[in-house]
Order: C-alpha cells, then sequence, then structure tokens
C-alpha cells in the first residue's frame, strides 16, 4: 500500500510542471546526498533533498595529568528546500532556501587513571577515576531552520542527460550553543559551556561546497 | 555566454564571497577559548569541620615539628579532609591544622559528634583531647604537647641511676623522687628493688646502668591543666574493660621513664616497682565531695598512648598527711607510662555564662579550672558574635571552680565556690580603644594551568597580636566568600575579621592540605589586603 502511494506522489512530481525533472547525487561538506528537481519555469527550479553524515570516533588521549577516553559522535547534514534560478542561457544558477539541519555533535571523557596532587610529598593526594567522574559535552544550533544561499553550476534538467553539478554557498546557522554536563569531582568544569559558546560565537555560517551527478529524467527542458 | 552575463557571474560570485569573508569567523577566539579550558575540581562543602591548633605546653607557641593526628572514637569514622575522603590519621604542619565531619552528620548539642584525637610529634610525649562538636560550622580545638625532657611550670623532674647485672636484675635500690613542687610541697617517687628484672620492649634483657627519670605534676596551673593527657573529658577503659566517656579530676599525674646502658626503655618490671605521689589536702575526693582523708581511696590510671585514652588500673588507699601536709598514695606497676592518681565521673554542664562584649567583636577565650585541689581544666573559644559559654562535660564532683574570659588583652574572671554543675554568672568587658572589624582582600595569585578548586572547604584563618605566644592565636569562624574567574577557578576572596586594634600588627596564618602560609600585617584600617598568591595556592592547590 505505502508503495502505491510513494508511486502516486511521484508520479504525480514528474507530470506536474512539463518540463523534465533530475535527480542528482552529491557529496560535499554536507555530507553525501539525494536531490530531486522539478523546473518550474525555463529559469527557475524547485529542489529538496538531503544530506547526512555520521561518524563516531573513540581515542586514548594521553595528557600529562590525566589519561582520558574519549567518545566522540557527529550528526551532520540536514534536509533542504531550495530554489534554483538560471538567470543566463547556461549552467550557473544563484540558489536560494532552507536548510532543517540534523547537526549534532556530542562528546565523553572519561580520565582513565588517577590524579595525583602534590605526587610523592607527604600531603600526596590521589583522585580515583570513578571519583573524577566525566564531562559530556553536546553542541547544537538554536534554530533548527536556517536560510540558505548559494551559487553553482550545471542544470540536470537541461542538456545533457548526466551533467556534472558543482555548489558553492553558505547557511546562516546562528551561533553554535554549546551544553556541558559533569559528573563526579570535575562537573564544576561543565560551568565553561559559557566559555567555549563565546569563543564559537562568530562561528554563524556553515560553507557549503559540494560536487555531484544529475541524471535527467525525461526530455530536456529549453533554456529561455 | 555573452560577455556581459559573463561579467555579471564574476560579479555575482566576488559579492557571495566577500560576503562571506565579511562574516567571518573569529578563529583567534574560539582556540582562545579551547586553550583556556580547564578541568576544575569541584570540592564538596564541609558543613562542619574543626581548627586546630597544637601547641608546646611549655612555651606556648605552636608545635613546629609536623604532628600527625589518628581518630578515634565512636564518630571517628565520619572525619574527613579538605578533599571529603575519609581519613583514620592526618598530618599537620607548623602546629594550625582542620579536618571536616561528614555532611550526613549533623551535630547538636542534643547529638554532639565526639572525636577522639591522638596526637604525636617528633621530642614530644603523645597527648589525646576528645573533641565534642555540638554545632555546624567551626569548632575550636587546641592540643597541648609537652617535651619529655622538659618541665613545665607546676612540674617537678627527679632522676636517679643504678648498675643492672646479668640477666637484667637490679643490682641495688634504685629511687628517683622530685624536689618539693613550690605551690604545695608535694613529691612524687619510683622505686625499682634490688633483685628487679628489667626487660625491654623488645623482650631482652636490660643492661648497663639503669636510669630513672620522672616527672610529676602537682599544681593547679593553667600549664600543667593543659597538658593532662587525653584532656579533663576524655575516655576511660574501667575495670571491665569498657570504653567509656568520662570526665576526670586529677590529684597529680607522673610521667616515669626508665631505660638501661643501651638507651632502651624498660618497659616490664619483676616484680613491680613503686609509684608515690603525694596528694595536697584540699584535694576533692570524687567519691564523696569532701576534701580527701586519711584512708580515702583514690583510684590510679595509667595512659595508654597507644589507645590515646586513660586505663583504670585500680585504687589505692591515702596514708598521711606527712609534715608537709599532703597524703601519699602508693601502687605498684610492671610496666611503665604516665600514671593519674584522681578521680572520674560522668560529668554535667554548667549553666550560661554571659558576657557582654562592649564593642569586643574578637573571639573570647575561656578558660575553666578547679581553684582547689582536684584538677581539672577546661579552654573553649567563644567565637566572634557569640555572647555566652556552656561549660560542657565538667566533673560534678567539683566544689569550686573559676572561669577566666579573655579578649583584646583584657581579662574578667568568674569564681565561684560551688559546683560547677548548672553554675551561671556574667562578665563585662570595657570598651575597647581603636579595635575595628578589618574587611580583607584575599590574593589567591593568578589562576594556575593545572588543575583547580571552585572552593576550599574548612579554610581557617588564624592570628594574632604579633610578638604573643601563639597560644593567643584565635580563629576566625566565617568562611572567606571566594571569587571565581569566568572558567570557576578560585582567584581570590574576601574576609571580615573582628576586633583587631589599629596600628598593631597581627600575624596570620592558614594552612591548606597540609601547606602553611604565615603573614604579618599592620592594621591600618579597615580595608586591608591578604596576600596568599606565593605559597599555599601556588605551589600546592594549582599543582604547577
Amino acid at each position: 500500500m505505502r508503495r502505491k502511494i510513494l508511486l502516486l506522489l511521484l508520479s504525480l512530481v514528474f507530470t506536474t510542471t512539463g518540463y523534465a525533472q533530475s535527480v542528482s547525487i552529491r557529496v560535499g561538506t554536507l555530507g553525501p546526498g539525494l536531490h530531486f528537481s522539478i523546473p518550474v519555469s525555463s529559469s527557475l527550479s524547485l529542489r529538496a533533498g538531503g544530506s547526512y553524515f555520521a561518524y563516531s570516533h573513540s581515542a586514548a588521549i594521553e595528557d600529562e595529568d590525566v589519561n582520558v577516553d574519549f567518545q566522540g559522535d557527529l550528526d551532520w547534514g540536514g534536509a533542504t528546500l531550495l530554489a534554483d534560478w538560471y538567470p543566463f542561457r547556461s549552467g550557473f544558477r544563484l540558489t536560494g532556501g532552507a536548510l532543517y539541519n540534523l547537526i549534532k555533535v556530542t562528546g565523553t571523557g572519561v580520565p582513565t587513571e588517577p590524579y595525583f596532587l602534590n605526587e610523592g610529598q607527604s600531603n600526596e593526594k590521589i583522585f580515583q577515576p570513578e571519583r573524577l567522574g566525566s564531562l559530556s559535552a553536546k553542541l547544537t544550533y538554536g534554530s533548527k531552520i536556517n536560510p540558505y544561499a548559494g551559487i553553482g553550476f550545471g542544470d540536470g534538467a537541461r542538456g545533457a542527460r548526466v551533467s556534472f553539478l558543482f555548489e558553492l554557498g553558505a547557511i546562516y546557522v546562528g551561533s553554535p550553543e554549546i551544553e556541558m554536563q559533569g559528573t563526579g569531582m570535575i562537573a564544576g568544569s561543565a560551568s565553561q559551556d559559557e566559555v567555549l559558546t563565546e569563543g564559537l560565537e562568530s562561528f554563524q555560517w556553515l560553507p557549503v561546497v559540494s560536487v555531484g551527478l544529475a541524471i535527467r529524467i525525461g526530455k530536456a527542458s529549453e533554456r529561455r | 555566454m555573452k560577455t556581459s552575463e559573463n561579467s555579471l557571474v564574476i560579479l555575482t560570485v566576488t559579492f557571495f564571497f566577500a560576503s562571506l569573508s565579511l562574516s567571518g569567523c573569529d578563529f583567534s577566539a574560539a582556540e582562545d577559548a579551547l586553550s583556556n579550558f580547564d578541568v576544575i575540581i569541584s570540592l564538596e562543602e564541609v558543613n562542619s569541620y574543626v581548627a586546630l591548633t597544637v601547641v608546646d605546653g611549655q612555651t606556648g607557641n605552636f608545635v613546629q615539628q609536623q604532628v600527625n593526628l589518628a581518630f578515634f572514637g565512636q564518630d571517628s569514622d565520619a572525619v574527613i579532609d579538605m578533599f571529603s575522603d575519609p581519613v583514620t590519621d592526618l598530618s599537620v604542619s607548623g602546629g594550625i591544622g582542620s579536618f571536616g565531619i561528614r555532611n550526613a552528620l549533623v551535630p547538636s548539642d542534643s547529638s554532639p559528634i565526639e572525636v577522639r584525637v591522638q596526637v604525636e610529634a617528633q621530642d614530644y610525649q603523645p597527648n589525646s583531647v576528645t573533641i565534642a562538636l555540638t554545632k555546624t560550622g567551626q569548632t575550636d580545638a587546641r592540643i597541648y604537647l609537652f617535651r619529655e625532657i622538659q618541665g613545665i611550670t607546676g612540674s617537678e623532674t627527679g632522676t636517679n641511676s643504678g648498675n643492672i647485672g646479668s640477666g637484667g636484675v637490679v643490682l641495688e635500690d634504685i629511687e628517683a623522687r622530685t624536689l618539693p613542687n613550690p605551690m604545695n610541697q608535694a613529691q612524687a617517687t619510683v622505686s625499682v628493688r634490688a633483685g628487679t628484672q628489667g626487660t625491654t620492649a623488645t623482650g631482652e634483657s636490660a643492661s648497663g646502668e639503669l636510669s630513672v627519670e620522672i616527672v610529676y605534676f602537682t599544681a593547679n596551673s593553667s600549664s600543667t591543666a593543659v597538658v593532662f593527657p587525653g584532656g579533663f573529658r576524655g575516655t576511660v577503659e574501667t575495670l571491665d574493660g569498657m570504653l567509656e566517656q568520662v570526665s576526670f579530676t586529677t590529684a597529680g599525674f607522673m610521667s616515669v621513664t626508665v631505660t638501661d646502658g643501651n638507651g632502651n626503655e624498660i618497659t616490664q618490671f619483676n616484680p613491680p616497682i613503686e609509684l608515690s605521689m603525694e596528694v595536697a589536702p584540699n584535694t576533692i575526693n570524687g567519691h564523696t565531695g569532701s576534701p580527701v582523708s586519711t584512708g580515702d581511696a583514690i583510684d590510679f590510671y595509667s595512659y595508654s598512648e597507644t589507645g590515646g585514652y586513660w586505663v583504670e588500673e585500680g585504687e589505692s588507699t591515702l596514708e598521711g598527711p606527712g609534715s608537709n601536709g599532703n597524703y601519699t598514695v602508693k601502687f605498684l606497676t610492671s610496666h611503665l607510662s604516665t600514671w593519674s592518681a584522681g578521680y572520674n565521673d560522668s560529668g554535667c554542664d554548667s549553666g550560661v555564662f554571659s558576657i557582654q562584649r562592649n564593642g569586643n567583636t574578637a573571639a573570647i577565650t575561656a578558660r575553666a579550672f578547679s581553684v582547689s585541689g582536684g584538677w581539672f581544666g577546661a579552654s573553649v573559644v567563644i567565637p566572634s558574635g557569640e555572647s555566652d559559654l556552656t561549660i560542657l562535660n565538667a566533673p560534678s564532683h567539683l566544689t569550686d571552680f573559676e572561669v577566666v574570659f579573655e579578649v583584646n588583652g583584657q581579662e574578667q574572671t568568674i569564681q565561684r565556690n560551688t559546683g560547677i554543675c548548672g553554675a551561671t554568672g556574667a562578665v563585662a568587658f570595657d570598651s575597647p580603644i581603636n579595635v575595628i572589624d578589618v574587611h580583607f582582600a584575599l590574593d589567591l595569585g593568578d589562576a594556575c594551568e593545572a588543575l583547580k578548586l571552585n572552593d576550599v572547604p574548612a579554610f581557617v584563618i588564624f592570628h594574632k597580636r604579633q610578638g604573643e605566644p601563639d597560644v593567643s592565636t584565635t580563629s576566625v569562624t566565617t568562611q572567606p566568600i571566594f571569587h571565581l574567574d569566568e572558567l570557576g577557578r578560585i582567584t581570590g576572596g574576601e574576609i571580615t575579621i573582628p576586633g583587631l586594634e589599629l596600628g598593631l600588627t597581627y600575624t596570620f596564618y592558614t594552612t591548606i592540605n597540609n601547606e602553611r602560609a604565615e603573614r604579618d600585617i599592620l592594621i591600618e584600617g579597615s580595608e586591608m589586603f591578604f596576600d596568599l598568591s606565593e605559597d599555599v595556592f601556588e605551589s600546592d592547590i594549582c599543582a604547577n
């Protein structure tokens, strides 16, 4: 049943405008993605798609004070709804739209060895790892929906059936927010999340660079 | 594309990159934020803690050697250090220190926390004291130590020696007798009879020359009362082996040391040796509540240095009086220790002694003694802001007492010819001249590069007038307000110390994790500066 509904929706999309649609695969700073493009006029296309990239990393960090086991997780990308405007009779386009970002970066550090205060002295103090606790951090953006602007080359709906795509742009995501939490004796370190957030305050734009291939579906549309 | 179109594309791309660069990211700010990130140790606040001073009973100055504290008693498992770690022992340097009580225990008058602290330092005889916390916040405690070979005011020393034959057998009678005490003519004697076999702590027979040294504390002076081992409120092991908290009085106590020619201490004698103490006739019989008389029984106790409490050895009978008016008590022992002849009971509390401070805002020290025979002594600090005193756990069989209050160089005394139980009284101090409360800004140094703290629990500042003996030192009962930098690290603080005299120089002390700082500061106004940046905080807590 679901499959039938999906086919029905796709057929509506591909037959609505009278122009050839295209599907493209891309890879770029937002990760690998898949986009569908529908021309709505001779110089304007609507494009919907998404890119997503997830990465996890574990590491044993050696520090002169305390070695730490680190676990980091990255969720990157989002869903986009864009308009491509081809102002010339060429593949050059101006793009605007919005991104629903799925960006989240998390990390947790857990000390793996005791910390020695005044090591070897009469007032030596040893803090065992389980008492030291752990620190975790999460980076997100305040707004999930962010405007995007970019330029690019390549037009899947017009010209060759398979075409090369290049896109350069930026997403305004606002300042990232870092939220830290801690347990044990080092829990107080989490209060520095405000300082870190302030330090990253100017990082309000995410650069977007992507390349890809577009496959036209149907007969090529005429450029203006 | 046409030329105009190309120009437009180039213009558009240029504008696009220009916009991006204008919205550029501040990488240096990000780098600073990341590089400044520090791991900060959060220490749990310690709600109840003891500010401790360890004083040489003879000189009145702090014991400078490292002092080792060991904690005993029913609440000893509640003792923690500044990091909230349970501790069974602790080292104190420079005669000052502090320790805390687990926050799970809340001391009060109705359920005090009692910890017996056993104290050892090189060149000093061990001592112990039972510290009772009856409130949260700071409780002051002072422990006195005295050197083994030095007498103090109110004590007399005697020595003698003799030869030892084979098998550790003493060849001649050896008697060591102290000089008569100038205050009451009382003496003490140790008699080792010929034929006595002496054995060292390692089980070897004594050899060479046998040396006997005796120190007898008889007079009821403030200096001798404070060195009574274990304090007058302490623990006794009863004849049936039970440990009980009791209040002591003593007619006198003596420390006996016997060594052989190799310097080994003789710890066992066969047959036992005889100890004799003279008891002043005004000593109150703890059983009858009247002055002692011929035939009265008196308890004798030996002090357990390992346990930090008195062991009830039995009782003896008073003989005499002799020509000097003193009675004599004798008993036999096969081991050596510090011995006391006296009494104990369960103790009682005084009523309330009220104090009119009249502007003397500093902490007041109060010392309580029995005036006539049968000593006890108590030293209490009345914190700034408090104006009454209740003496806890005083011996209930006393028939008189005296309480001396001291602040800003003034003394006021309450004396009563009654028992101390429920006794009340009032004293008033004169208004002090040039005495002010001083607000100190604490400089604790720049934030360092290693581990940081966001609190220093049980942080105590002690002070005294410069040049006075350390025994006059008092502490500030208010915790400083610590200032934190944006990362939560301690960089400074402030504290108000009441009752300081303008134009005088005071010596201030503090200690953190056994690191001690000392400063002399001339009081020039109500806003002063206390620089601790170069020692305890930089060297210890920051762990650079």
